[in-house]
C-alpha cells in the first residue's frame, strides 16, 4: 500500500469533500478519496474509521445503517449542516495554504 | 465535554457492537470488490483483512479517538498494571519500600527537625532575645553563671538592652492540706517576662521591683501546672500557696503557648535582691536573659558589656580578675548542643533519600528496558504511542501511589517514635508541638513520583521516538543508559559508606561510653531526695540530727547492705563548686585560685554508692560536730592543687571560707559527676556530720527487694517528719543509662539509616546486575560454549561489577572522611574517624555488594548452560 503521510486536517477535509456528493459507507468513503485525488491518497480503517468516529462526535456527520449496492449492511455517513459549513470554511482555508505555498515555491 | 464523556462511557457497550459490525463490513464489502476483480472468496477475504491491517488496531485507534472511551482503556491499563506487579513482586516490593523510606522517614525526620531547630522560639521577637554569661577565658569556661552583684552592676550600667532579668532554678516543698510535694520552680526578678516578651494570660504578674518595700513572695504559674493542679479556675488569684512553709501570692497565670527550656519548672517565684551591700561577689549562681535594644546591634551590645565587664574587673580584682561577659543569642544557647545532633540526622536522611532516588530510578530503568522489546513490538504492531506512554504512566503512577501511602504511614508511625527517643530532660522548645509536616511530605513524595515518572517513561520516549527498529535491535538500551546506571551504581555505593561510617562511629561512642568507668558502682542502688527546711532546721544540729534517724532507720531494713546521703548526686545535674584553700600552699598564679566541686556527705555514702577510697580513710561517725574538722579530696584534686599530689596531712577549706582548716584525711577515686564523656574535675568532700546538706540525697546499696528499700525511706520520713516531700526515686542504674541516652538515641537512628542504606544498595546493586547480564546472555552462551569453565565464567562476570563497587568504595571513603574532619565532629566529639571503622564498614559493603553480583552472576550463566542458547 502506497504510504502518503496525511495532515489530519487534510484528512478531514478529503471526507468532507467526499461525502458532499452523498451519503457514503466507510469503504465507500475511501474509494471515492482514491478516485477525486487520481490515487493519491489512499486511505485505510486504521485512520478513516477514528476520523469518521472523530467528526462525527464534532457533529460535522451523521450516520445511519443500510443496504450498501450488493445487499450488505453497512453504515452511512452524510453531512449534516456544521458539516458543510466546515467544508467551506476548511477549502477556504486550504485554497489560501496552498496558494501561500505555491507562492512561496515560486519565489 | 465531560457530558460527551458521559454519553461516551454510557454508550460504549452498544457502540463497541457497533464499531464491530462497521470494520466487519468494511472487510465484507472489500471482499466483494476482491471477488468480483477476480480472486477466490477465502483468498479474497484474507487480502481484505490483511488490508484492514488487524481489527483489534482499528478499534484501538478508533477508541482513542473518543473521550469517554479514554477513561475506560485507563481503567483497563491499571488492572494490567496491577497484574503485573503482582507478577514482579520482587520488584514490586523494592520499588515501594523504596518509595516509603525515602519519602516518609526523610519527612518524619525533618519534620522534628523543623519544629525543634528552624521554628522560631515562642517568645516576642526572639532574635533579640540574648543570654549574658560570665567568660573566663583561661579557664577555657565562656558560659559560666554570674554572680548577684555582677548580674546589678550589669543591668545598673548597660544601655543596650530594654531589659535584663536574672534566673535561677530551685526545689521547693508545695504543703498542700493532704500532704508535701516537691516541685521545680523559676526564681526570676521580677522583669523576666517582659525580657521574654510574654504577657500573662491572667492577673497583674509580679510587682515592679522599686515598689518592692516588705519581703515580697509572688508567684506565677505555668498554664499547665494552673489547670492540672489548680483546677484552672480564675478564682485561685490572689489566693496563695505555702512554699517551703512560707505562703506565696499567686499573681498571674502564663499563656499556654509559654514554653520554657527546663520543661519540669511548673511556676515562677519572685527573685527580689535586697541588701546588695552584703553579698558575695564570689558566689556565682544566675542565669542571665535580656532584650536587645531594636537599634542595637549583638556586636554592639557585646563592646558595652566588654567596657563594663572590664570597669568591674579593676574595681574588684579579687573576685573578677580575667573575667569577662559574653552575649549569646538565646536561640544558640538552647539548640548549640542538639543542633549538630539533629543536623547530622538531617544529613543522614538526605543521604538516604539520594539513595532510593538513585535505586528507584535504577529499578524502572532496569525493568523498563527488560521490556523494551515488549514495547518495542507492541509498537511495531500498531499500538499508538500515546497508548504505550499512558499504560507505562499507569504502572508507574501505581507503584507511586501503593508507595506513597507506605510513605505517609511510614511518616505518622515514625514522628512519635522518635520523639519518645529524645530524653525528657534535653530542653527542646517545640518538640512537643513536633508533628508531620504536610508541606515536607508533599515535596517528597511529590520528588520521589517525579523521579519515578522520569526514569519510568524515558525508555519509552526513546523507544518510540527513534523509531521501531533501533529498539528491536538487540541491546537497545545503548552505551549511554549503561554509563547512566552504572554512575548510579558507584554513587549508591559511596553514600552507604558515609552512613556505615556514621553508624560505626555512633557504636564506638557509645560502646565507649558503656566501657567508661564511673567511680561508682551503681548495681544495687537506689537514690532519692529530700529538703530539711524551714523553721525546725534553721539550726545545723537539727537537720544532722534528723537526718540520722532517718538513715538508721533505713539501713534496719533488710537487705539493706549500706546507707548514706551526699549533697550533690553524681549524673543528676546537681553541682556547686567554690574555690579550694589550702594552708601554706599558695596558688602559682595569685589570679588563678584553685577550685573544687563541693559535695557534703555522711560518713555511710561512700560504701553505699561504691565509691573507691584510694588513700587515707573515709568519714566515720566520730567525725561530727565538735571533733576536729576533717574532709576528703578526689583523685584529681589531689593531682592539680596539692603539692607533689599528696593531700593527705594537709590542711585545707572552702576558698574565702572564714571558718577553720580541716585536715585532709583521705582521697577518693574520681567520678564522672558530669556526665560518662566528661573528665573528672577536683572534688572537696566535708562530713555532713559537721555541716549538714539541707538537700539530702540518699544513696541505699540494698541486695533485697528495692520497692521494700523505697518503702522503709518513705514510712521512715513520714515519722521523722510528714511535711517533707520524698522525690526523685531513681535507681542509680536508671542515672547511667539516662546519662547515655543521647548517644543510644543517635546509635540507633543512625544504625536505621545505615541498615536501610545497605539494604537499598544491596537491592540496586543486584537488581542492576541481574539486568546487565540479561543484556549479556548472548555474549555468556558464547563463552560457555567456547568452553569457559562455569565457576570461572561466573566469577569474571561478578568481578566486573565489583569494580563498580570498587570505585564507589573509595569515593565513599573519602566523601566519610571529608565529613568527619568538617561537620560530624560536631555530632560526635569523642570519637574520631579512622583506618579500623573506615576499613570494616568497606569490607561489610564489599562483602554484600560481591554476594549481590555473584548470585544473580551464578543463577544466569548456570540457567544459560542449562537451556543452552536455544532461544537465540
Amino acid at each position: 500500500m502506497k504510504k502518503t503521510n496525511l495532515l489530519q486536517g487534510t484528512l478531514d477535509l478529503l471526507i468532507l469533500k467526499a461525502l458532499s456528493m452523498g451519503p457514503l459507507h466507510g469503504l465507500g468513503v475511501s474509494l471515492r478519496i482514491r478516485q477525486i485525488t487520481n490515487g493519491a491518497f489512499e486511505v485505510g480503517p486504521g485512520s478513516l474509521f477514528p476520523a469518521l468516529h472523530r467528526m462525527e462526535e464534532a457533529g460535522w456527520l451523521s450516520s445511519e445503517w443500510g443496504e450498501s449496492e450488493n445487499n450488505r449492511r453497512a453504515k452511512f455517513y452524510q453531512l449534516t449542516k456544521p458539516g458543510r459549513r466546515q467544508l467551506e470554511t476548511e477549502a477556504k482555508h486550504w485554497t489560501l495554504i496552498s496558494l501561500a505555498i505555491a507562492g512561496a515555491l515560486k519565489a | 465535554m465531560l457530558r460527551k464523556m458521559w454519553r461516551n462511557w454510557i454508550r460504549r457497550p452498544k457502540r463497541e457492537a457497533d464499531l464491530d459490525a462497521e470494520i466487519r463490513s468494511w472487510v465484507d464489502l472489500r471482499t466483494d470488490q476482491f471477488v468480483k476483480s477476480g480472486m477466490k472468496p477465502d483468498e479474497a477475504r484474507r487480502a481484505a483483512v490483511m488490508e484492514a491491517g488487524g481489527i483489534e488496531t482499528v478499534k484501538d485507534s478508533v477508541r482513542d479517538a473518543h473521550w469517554g472511551n479514554g477513561v475506560a482503556s485507563i481503567a483497563r491499563d491499571l488492572r494490567f498494571g496491577l497484574r503485573l506487579l503482582r507478577k514482579n513482586p520482587g520488584f514490586t516490593m523494592a520499588a515501594i519500600a523504596v518509595l516509603a523510606l525515602g519519602a516518609g522517614a526523610n519527612t518524619a525526620v525533618f519534620s522534628i527537625v523543623h519544629s525543634v531547630v528552624l521554628r522560631s522560639l515562642p517568645y516576642g521577637e526572639p532574635d533579640r532575645i540574648v543570654s549574658i554569661f560570665e567568660k573566663r577565658p583561661k579557664e577555657n569556661n565562656l558560659r559560666n553563671v554570674v554572680s548577684v552583684p555582677d548580674f546589678l552592676d550589669w543591668r545598673d550600667q548597660v544601655q543596650s538592652f530594654e531589659g535584663m532579668s536574672a534566673v535561677i532554678h530551685d526545689v521547693v516543698t508545695w504543703q498542700k492540706p493532704d500532704g508535701a510535694e516537691q516541685l521545680l520552680r523559676g526564681m526570676v526578678s521580677p522583669e523576666f517576662f517582659a525580657v521574654l516578651g510574654v504577657k500573662l494570660a491572667i492577673g497583674p504578674g509580679f510587682a515592679r521591683e522599686e515598689h518592692i518595700r516588705a519581703p515580697y513572695h509572688a508567684a506565677v504559674l505555668t498554664h499547665g501546672f494552673w489547670q492540672r493542679r489548680l483546677g484552672g479556675a480564675h478564682s485561685v488569684l490572689g489566693t496563695s500557696l505555702n512554699l517551703n512553709g512560707k505562703s506565696a501570692t499567686i499573681a498571674g497565670v502564663l499563656p499556654e503557648s509559654f514554653a520554657y527550656p527546663v520543661a519540669d519548672v511548673e511556676f515562677f517565684s519572685s527573685l527580689v535582691i535586697q541588701n546588695r551591700e552584703s553579698l558575695d561577689r564570689g558566689s556565682h549562681m544566675l542565669n542571665v536573659i535580656a532584650r536587645l535594644r531594636p537599634s542595637v546591634s549583638l556586636a554592639a551590645a557585646q563592646t558595652e558589656m566588654d567596657a563594663i565587664a572590664l570597669r568591674l574587673e579593676q574595681q574588684h580584682p579579687a573576685a573578677n580578675k580575667g573575667h569577662g561577659a559574653n552575649v549569646v543569642p538565646l536561640r544558640e544557647v538552647l539548640l548549640g548542643e542538639v543542633r549538630g545532633t539533629l543536623l547530622g540526622l538531617q544529613a543522614a536522611v538526605g543521604f538516604v533519600l539520594l539513595i532510593a532516588c538513585a535505586n528507584f530510578a535504577n529499578l524502572l530503568l532496569a525493568r523498563t528496558a527488560a521490556r523494551e522489546r515488549e514495547l518495542s513490538v507492541r509498537l511495531a504492531i500498531g499500538a499508538g504511542r500515546r497508548r504505550v506512554l499512558r499504560q507505562l504512566l499507569c504502572e508507574n503512577g501505581l507503584i507511586g501511589l501503593i508507595g506513597g501511602a507506605a510513605a505517609v504511614a511510614l511518616a505518622y508511625t515514625a514522628v512519635p517514635v522518635l520523639k519518645s527517643l529524645v530524653p525528657a530532660d534535653v530542653p527542646l522548645l517545640g518538640l512537643r508541638e513536633a508533628a508531620v509536616n504536610v508541606t515536607v511530605l508533599s515535596f517528597c513524595l511529590v520528588l520521589s513520583l517525579v523521579c519515578g515518572l522520569v526514569f519510568g517513561l524515558a525508555p519509552a520516549w526513546r523507544g518510540a521516538s527513534s523509531g521501531i527498529s533501533a529498539a528491536l535491535k538487540e541491546g537497545g538500551g545503548g552505551v549511554r543508559g549503561k554509563r547512566f546506571r552504572q554512575t548510579l551504581i558507584t554513587a549508591q555505593v559511596a553514600l552507604s559508606v558515609v552512613l556505615l561510617s556514621g553508624a560505626g562511629l555512633a557504636l564506638r561512642a557509645f560502646a565507649a561510653l558503656r566501657a567508661v568507668d564511673t567511680g561508682v558502682r551503681p548495681d544495687g542502688v537506689i537514690t532519692m531526695q529530700a529538703v530539711f527546711h524551714g523553721q525546725r532546721y534553721a539550726q545545723p544540729p537539727a537537720v544532722i540530727a534528723a537526718t540520722s534517724e532517718w538513715l538508721d532507720a533505713i539501713a534496719r531494713a533488710p537487705g539493706v547492705q549500706a546507707v548514706g546521703l551526699t549533697s550533690h548526686l553524681p549524673l543528676s545535674g546537681q553541682d556547686g563548686r567554690r574555690g579550694l584553700a589550702i594552708e601554706g600552699v599558695e596558688p602559682p598564679d595569685p589570679s588563678q585560685p584553685r577550685r573544687a566541686h563541693i559535695r557534703f556527705v555522711s560518713p555511710g555514702y561512700f560504701q553505699a554508692i561504691g565509691m573507691r577510697l584510694v588513700e587515707g580513710r573515709a568519714f566515720t561517725g566520730a567525725d561530727r560536730d565538735g571533733s576536729a574538722p576533717v574532709m576528703l579530696v578526689n583523685e584529681a584534686a589531689a593531682r592539680l592543687h596539692f603539692p607533689n599530689g599528696k593531700a593527705v596531712g594537709h590542711r585545707a577549706k572552702p576558698g574565702g571560707s572564714a571558718g577553720p582548716w580541716h585536715e585532709v584525711i583521705g582521697v577518693v577515686a574520681n567520678v564522672r559527676h558530669w556526665g560518662l564523656d566528661v573528665e573528672a574535675r577536683p572534688e572537696q568532700y566535708y562530713s555532713h556530720l559537721q555541716q549538714p546538706a539541707w538537700l539530702a540525697n540518699v544513696v541505699i546499696r540494698t541486695s533485697g527487694d528495692p520497692e521494700e528499700a523505697v518503702g522503709a525511706a518513705r514510712r521512715g520520713l513520714r515519722n521523722l517528719d510528714s511535711s517533707i516531700a520524698l522525690a526523685q526515686v531513681r535507681t542509680m542504674r536508671e542515672l547511667v543509662s539516662q546519662a547515655m541516652v543521647p548517644e543510644r538515641s543517635l546509635l540507633v537512628l543512625l544504625s536505621l539509616f545505615a541498615a536501610t542504606a545497605l539494604a537499598l544498595t544491596v537491592l540496586g546493586v543486584g537488581a542492576t546486575m541481574a539486568y546487565l547480564l540479561s543484556q549479556r546472555r548472548k555474549e555468556i552462551g558464547m563463552r560457555l560454549v567456547l568452553g569457559a569453565s562455569e565457576p570461572s565464567l561466573i566469577r569474571g562476570v561478578a568481578a566486573e561489577a565489583m569494580v563498580l563497587v570498587a570505585i564507589g568504595l573509595t569515593a565513599g571513603a573519602a566523601l566519610a572522611y571529608i565529613l568527619s574532619e568538617f561537620g560530624a565532629s560536631k555530632v560526635l566529639r569523642s570519637v574520631r574517624l579512622d583506618l579500623p571503622t573506615l576499613a570494616s564498614v568497606a569490607g561489610v559493603l564489599a562483602l554484600v555488594a560481591w554476594l549481590a553480583n555473584y548470585l544473580p552472576a551464578r543463577w544466569m550463566v548456570r540457567t544459560i548452560s542449562f537451556t543452552g542458547l536455544r532461544e537465540e
